[in-house]
């Protein structure tokens, strides 16, 4: 895990999130915006050089959802996850239908462990197949 | 009163985690997605308050109103247009049902909807904050927005608040209302002493 990519409207949220992937991949870089647009167009710039996007959903932008169907352009969605609190069922089915992990807030070390877990066994899988 | 950026950034987080939660409940018992406006924070008095209330939703409201109290107190709410109550009750009573059966139910059926959905809310918030939160019995206020943001005259409205919002809308269009909280700025110091605990936390 070398370089994330994060974007969330609140900043404590991205601090959060910076800080619980540094303790377990103290060389990673993780950019962090708050506004989906530019993260977007972080993501346009960096491609195949981002190992993970983590996006927040309820952003005044743009959502989640419609992020993911940005990025999907151009942006291999097995190596993105939302992170909300909004655990409706239709919503998570949404996005895991895309192929994107969901992990519901609060965050918490281990479920940022258990995520990076679950990309690597994908990226393992997706070289096999 | 002023919030600092951190502390507008930390309470519209944890209230957004708060009615994230909620609203699955919400979409649960009325079986689509709904979708959730983003946060807003305003610290004013009372009486500016209610005059913006009125200006964009009409100056008849009705809300189902819930105190809490605990290390933090303050009130929370659920309003919705008075026309769309019936709506809300009939998703959960089923379509088929008699409208003067719906009508008579009505404000059992409200207050549950409400009580779930706030309790959800609060829950969320006392297992972020690590708090526990006591909520009374959740009522139901209908009447000019003067009589709904002031039950029992409790603020006066002079007062000066912090209030809370987000708003919902059902997917199918039929109800929208929001949740929001309203707190005392005289009470508001233990609430922002738990923020700065729970920053402290995660900044660790």
């Amino acid at each position: 895990m070398q370089l994330v990519l994060a974007v969330d409207d609140s900043k404590v949220a991205l601090l959060q999130i910076k800080k619980y992937i540094q303790k377990s991949y103290p060389n990673c870089e993780v950019i962090t915006v708050t506004n989906p647009i530019e993260g977007i167009e972080i993501a346009k710039e960096k491609q195949a050089k981002l190992d993970m996007i983590l996006l927040d959903f309820n952003m005044k932008e743009m959502n989640g959802l419609d992020t993911i169907l940005q990025l999907e352009n151009f942006f291999d969605l097995s190596k993105v996850a939302i992170c909300s609190a909004n655990t409706q069922k239709i919503l998570i089915d949404k996005i895991t239908n895309k192929g994107v992990l969901f992990i519901d807030k609060p965050l918490s070390q281990e479920k940022i462990d258990d995520m990076t877990a679950s990309f690597k066994t994908r990226q393992i899988k997706g070289k096999a197949s | 009163m002023n919030l600092s950026e951190l502390q507008e950034d930390l309470l519209k987080e944890i209230f957004n985690m708060g009615v994230g939660h909620a609203s699955a409940s919400i979409a649960e018992f009325a079986q689509c997605e709904v979708e959730l406006t983003v946060p807003e924070v305003r610290i004013c008095e009372l009486s500016i308050l209610i005059k913006n209330i009125s200006a964009t939703e009409g100056n008849k409201l009705s809300a189902v109103i819930q105190a809490y109290s605990g290390p933090f107190e303050g009130t929370a709410m659920m309003l919705y247009s008075e026309d769309a109550s019936l709506d809300l009750v009939r998703l959960i009573m089923g379509s088929e049902t008699p409208l003067e059966q719906l009508s008579e139910m009505e404000s059992d059926a409200l207050c549950e909807i409400g009580n779930i959905v706030m309790n959800s809310c609060l829950a969320s918030l006392g297992t972020i904050l690590e708090a526990e939160i006591e909520t009374n019995l959740p009522e139901i206020i209908t009447g000019n927005t003067c009589d709904v943001l002031t039950p029992d005259g409790k603020l006066p409205l002079d007062k000066q608040v912090v209030f809370l919002r987000m708003g919902f809308k059902l997917e199918t269009g039929h109800l929208r209302g929001y949740l929001s909280f309203i707190l005392d700025t005289d009470k508001i110091r233990v609430l922002l002493d738990c923020l700065q605990r729970y920053y402290e936390k995660v900044s660790a």
